[in-house]
């Protein structure tokens, strides 16, 4: 292992309009290493690593590889340089076969500006054996398995002779044999030379295979220690930081008895949840948590019938009902306030009354025609109660605020009367007054009788506003925690799929 | 405050198409100052009325995000097949009518099938099946006109009331208002600016959003229909030669009066200006005698250009 | 580990690799269509109608492989029938009886094509909206210039005996032009599945982020591929003028559909970067076959265009199906 680091990255900052997504930022990695870099969702990670490989220029700071100054403007010359990026959407071409995915952009020469496919071949079988997998290279890359189409990536990244590699959650849809041997190919890049930066939410392959752990928490660098330094528990520590809690929105009174409006058995989507069975009562707001990927975005889409289900029941007031469409979940009592409101929330060039108005046309409709008396009054009490800024019915919702959008996407919905509420991050992008108000409108809807599920990925939000919290893992369930009982710790052990 | 509903966003470019409409007129004037007579102006707003009524149709179906290009071979063939029916009979006019919107509606739901349903390109789907019902028309009439207009169908298509307003354009009035009206006030008008705006917010929010831009491509036919049967009535006899390629100039009026292709924001009165516009530059463009080809290539000039200016805002 | 040089591909290898071509289907149909048009209807098997089969393909053969280049840049260019038009109205024009005179003008022509196929793709890559409804836009235009060169067909206006020759002669029982269509193809083959501009214009179709995270200039690759779609529109003009004798300002105008019925018929599905030429020339010969048998059957000349929209509309029907067919199996 190489003592004087290859890559050294002092002072990094990103400043984007209204955020700071890094803040001085000091990452070194030597050539030979198997480096990780940890955090929880919007620590800055991909905000490095998009740095690394040249689409985003920093603020400020410098970026040295082999103790020159690096700067690179485009993915593709920042492999030249010697970084690599294997995303976790892979950028393979399917139709294409492994080697001219390889060679991409650079193919080896013939005449007439033909591609000489023989050395190309020869060079990619060299490539492909050196790390380490046996695939024909005139396979078109569709008819790969996932885990062959990440070594082909790996193997285009050595095809520029790239020095660092960086991985940005490779393990995450493998099963164990592939895991092992991708990790076997790790160490084999790190004595041949390499460096490789590990980007993963699997703690355990982190220590099987990295020396050295990076953690990064809201855009600042936490610390850097060799492995044989820390375990779990304070690498987790580490992430969870202190941070002043709001004071709890408090609890409307709770209901004499229990009665569940929304109740989940065993539902499961192929390969993104199994088995969920929980219950989310009137007057109750229950959170749901997990790191990127664990399957709660789409447990909240497949309770809209928005993602197709193929096990399990779910019970609205106590009556089955069947998902199959967002008709389905409208007329059973359920909605969903996505966590994208300009391409899922909003129509952007309608106004707000056309937003507001339209899942409850039918209610204020005589023979097709719509009354607009009515229609007027209703958009304007629920600007008004919901507090929608300019209050301006005529307004196009592009003109908004982040945090009014939002408001008037739960404004439409409210006025459907449901008895779900379902929130995929209501309050991101969303200024700090807006956040509050939208955590009394959801304490309204709950004191009124509705359940409030709502996804999110800011611990402290659910803390203050949650009556229980969820926290799922690789597609199931894990833990679950008392409003009052959960801590950011325990949150986050969990999260990481420990307890 | 209900007017300005009916008015909307297409205000601006509203405005610069009437600007442009009293220019024309203006120089028509000076050129040829018979042109601009009354009776010679509602002469020419006449001839506008089939292009209106498929204009219709195109606003709808780019409201919704998409587009009609078989609008052309649905007017023809009205026209020709309605005419075999007629045959000179009022008895047999709305017969003939039904029968022919029957089919036609027929063919508006393919396409809306095959777009929604199989998720064909609408320009491509539209054409191949404007390019089928051309020849459709050309197998069952072998190129003749069979068959003449009723006396009841040429009075709606060249008679005026109190001898002075065309029947027509009194037709043509009245759907205007019909269509303004179903855009702004009927729930069918609200669904249809959402599900042009975003497809799967409107999903989203509990619109049927397939089965409505069915009901939006049957719509484009049948206003077609009444297109041919307008040509019909004026003529006398069906044509295959409608004088101009509607499938181009509905799509050109559409964007020109303010409904954005991506859909979801326009409405009906600023293509009926756009037409309104278009047919006096061409107008203007036969006083000066200029030749039908010259003025093809000045209307796929002012597309490309319109095109250009509208595209800004798409980033 | 040394590599080997190409081996020969085992038996079962080959078979896949023939079964998953996207040209596959248009020849099975192809196949089948023949079989049944030669029995059904008997002056289908006339010696000399195969020559007339041919001959009638190359134009659509021709007009669907300057459509196959685009597509497969995930593109498309209605404006094919308008340049084919303007080529096929300008030749008589300008074309004076003598060798040097020929040529020149059939270079002139080819050039002038090519512009204006280049000037499309500018204007694809710059204007912010859809391909379709420029191209569409700008064929209009086109076609009125045709118009505007020659109103109607202006048989004073004759076209050299020597070219029509050249463009009708006979090598042995093969016409020349025949020859030539299979050349081209195989030029424009060589060029798609061989080099590297072909392999980058494909990649580009198929994904153009990735295309362009791998240094591809997509804009530059998409300007000239429309630039070749002009060229190969200009050839084919070239070649309708030296068949019919004439100009003739309409006979172009249904070609920019026809291309399209060619090209994904043979299997080029839009937006995929996936093509054939082979699939290509075997759909524009889909389309002469099929007019051919329904003349000889006796079924009115205008049945044709029937045929050919249903063709397109199923063509792209089968290709959005199998779209989404492999969309859905994650492919």
């Amino acid at each position: 292992m190489a003592e004087q680091p290859f890559l050294s990255m002092r002072g990094i900052s990103k400043e984007f309009p209204g955020v700071k997504a890094l803040d001085h930022v000091d990452f070194q990695t030597s050539l030979g290493s198997i480096h990780a870099l940890i955090g929880e969702n919007g620590a800055g990670k991909s905000t490095l690593i998009k740095i690394l490989c040249g689409v985003y220029q920093p603020t400020s700071g410098i970026i040295e590889l082999g103790g020159k100054p690096m700067k690179a403007t485009h993915p593709d010359e920042a492999s030249r340089l010697g970084i690599s990026v294997i995303h976790q959407e892979l950028n393979l071409i399917p139709v294409l076969s492994v080697a001219q995915n390889i060679f991409l952009g650079h193919e080896p020469a013939g005449a007439l500006g033909s591609i000489d496919r023989r050395t190309g071949r020869a060079r990619a079988k060299e490539l492909l054996d050196r790390v380490g997998v046996n695939v024909d290279p005139d396979t078109p890359v569709k008819r790969l398995s996932l885990a062959q189409k990440q070594m082909v990536e790996i193997a285009k990244a050595l095809s520029q002779e790239s020095k660092i590699l960086v991985m940005d959650e490779p393990t995450a849809a493998l099963n164990n044999n592939e895991v092992q041997k991708l990790i076997e190919i790790m160490r084999g890049l790190s004595a041949a030379g390499h460096g490789v930066i590990f980007i993963s939410h699997r703690l355990e392959e982190v220590f099987q295979v990295c020396d050295t752990i990076t953690v990064l928490r809201d855009g600042s660098v936490v610390g850097t220690r060799p492995v044989a330094e820390l375990d779990m528990a304070g690498v987790v520590q580490m992430m969870t930081g202190k941070a002043i809690l709001g004071t709890r929105i408090p609890v409307g009174q709770p209901p004499a008895d229990r009665r569940d409006v929304l109740e989940v058995r065993g539902l499961s989507a192929k390969t993104k949840f199994h088995d969920i069975s929980l219950r989310v009562a009137a007057g109750e707001i229950v959170g749901l948590i997990g790191l990127e990927g664990q399957g709660q975005r789409e447990l909240l889409r497949g309770l809209f019938g928005v993602l197709r289900t193929t096990t399990g029941q779910v019970l609205v007031d106590g009556t089955p009902v069947r998902l199959r469409s967002p008709r389905d979940a409208i007329r059973a009592g359920i909605i969903f306030v996505p966590e994208e409101r300009k391409s899922e929330g909003l129509g952007l060039v309608l106004d707000l009354t056309q937003n507001i108005a339209l899942p409850t046309l039918k209610r204020r409709q005589r023979l097709g025609f719509i009354r607009l008396e009515r229609e007027r009054e209703k958009v304007r009490s629920l600007i008004e109660a919901l507090n929608v800024n300019p209050p301006v019915a005529r307004h196009k919702a592009n003109n908004l605020s982040g945090g009014n959008q939002q408001k008037v996407v739960v404004a439409k919905w409210i006025a459907v009367e449901p008895k779900v509420y379902l929130f995929a991050e209501p309050t991101r992008g969303v200024d700090v007054g807006a956040k509050e108000e939208i955590y009394q409108i959801m304490r309204r809807v709950t004191d009124q009788g509705a359940g409030v599920l709502m996804m999110s990925t800011d611990m402290g939000e659910l803390l203050r506003v949650c009556d229980r919290i969820l926290v799922m893992f690789e597609g199931s369930i894990v833990k679950e925690f008392q409003g009052t009982e959960a801590t950011r710790e325990t949150m986050m052990k969990a999260q990481w799929g420990l307890s | 405050m209900r007017r300005r509903g009916i008015l909307s966003r297409a205000n601006v470019m509203t405005l610069w198409l009437w600007a442009a409409t009293a220019c024309i007129l203006l120089v028509c004037g000076i050129i040829s100052p018979g042109f601009v007579q009354p009776q010679n102006l509602l002469r020419l707003l006449r001839q506008a009325v089939p292009f209106g009524f498929i204009a219709i149709g195109q606003t709808l179906a780019v409201l919704t995000g998409n587009v009609d290009l078989s609008v052309q071979a649905v007017t023809v063939f009205s026209g020709m097949i309605g005419s075999t029916f007629i045959l000179g009979q009022d008895a047999n006019l709305l017969p003939a009518f039904l029968k022919v919107a029957a089919l036609m509606a027929a063919f508006g739901l393919l396409n809306g099938i095959g777009i929604t349903k199989l998720g064909i390109n609408p320009f491509v789907m539209t054409l191949g099946m404007g390019m089928m019902l051309d020849g459709l028309t050309m197998v069952f009439t072998g190129g003749a006109t069979k068959g003449t207009a009723s006396p009841l169908l040429k009075y709606i298509g060249t008679g005026r009331l109190f001898n002075f307003l065309p029947i027509s354009i009194i037709l043509w009035v009245a759907a205007a208002v019909v269509v303004a009206v179903v855009l702004h006030r009927t729930t069918f008008g609200r669904k249809i600016y959402a599900v042009g705006a975003n497809k799967r917010v409107a999903e989203m929010a509990g619109v049927r959003a397939d089965g409505l831009i069915i009901t939006v491509y049957v719509l484009s036919s049948l206003m077609a229909t009444i297109a041919g049967f307008v040509v019909c009535g004026y003529i006398g006899t069906g044509t295959l030669d409608l004088g101009d390629d509607y499938k181009m100039t509905s799509m050109a009026a559409v964007i020109m009066g303010g409904t954005l292709f991506r859909g979801g924001v326009g409405g009906y009165f600023g293509t009926a200006s756009a037409v309104v516009t278009l047919t006096v530059l061409t107008g203007l463009l036969t006083i000066l005698s200029i030749s039908e080809p010259v003025r093809r290539m000045i209307y796929g000039a002012i597309l490309l250009l319109v095109l250009f200016i509208t595209s800004r805002g798409n980033e | 580990m040394t590599a080997r040089g190409p081996s020969l591909p085992s038996a079962g290898v080959l078979r896949r690799r023939a079964l998953n071509h996207p040209g596959f289907p248009i020849y099975v149909i192809l196949l089948i269509t023949w079989c049944v048009a030669w029995t059904v209807a008997p002056s289908f098997r006339a010696p000399n109608n195969l020559q007339n089969l041919l001959i009638q393909t190359v134009a659509f053969a021709l007009a669907g492989l300057a459509q196959t280049f685009v597509i497969l840049a995930g593109d498309v260019d209605l404006s094919v029938g308008g340049i084919i038009s303007i080529v096929e109205c300008a030749l008589p024009l300008i074309m004076r009886n003598n060798t040097g005179s020929i040529l020149l003008s059939c270079a002139l022509l080819l050039a002038f094509g090519t512009v204006l196929g280049l000037l499309s793709g500018f204007l694809v890559t710059r204007i912010r909206v859809e391909p379709m409804v420029l191209t569409l836009a700008i064929n209009f235009s086109l076609l009125g210039f045709a118009l505007f060169l020659m109103p109607f067909p202006d048989y004073s206006k004759v076209i050299p005996k020597a070219f029509i020759q050249a463009v009708t002669g006979k090598v042995g029982p093969i016409q020349t032009a025949v020859f030539a269509t299979v050349a081209i193809a195989a030029v424009s083959w060589y060029v798609i599945y061989r080099t590297r501009f072909g392999l980058h214009l494909r990649a580009i179709g198929a994904d153009k982020e990735t295309a362009f995270r791998a240094g591809i200039k997509a804009d530059r690759i998409r300007i000239i591929t429309h630039g070749i779609t002009g060229f190969l529109a200009a050839v084919t003009g070239l070649f309708l003028a030296g068949r019919m004798g004439t100009g003739d300002p309409t006979a172009g105008a249904n070609f920019s559909l026809d291309s399209m019925t060619a090209a994904v018929a043979g299997g080029t599905l839009f937006s995929t970067g996936v093509g054939s030429v082979v699939g290509t020339i075997g759909g524009a010969f889909l389309i002469v076959i099929l007019g051919n048998v329904f003349n000889h059957l006796g079924v009115s000349t205008f049945f044709q265009y029937v045929l050919r929209g249903l063709l397109l509309v199923f063509a792209v029907a089968a290709g959005a199906v199998k779209k989404k067919y492999q969309e859905s199996r994650g492919s």
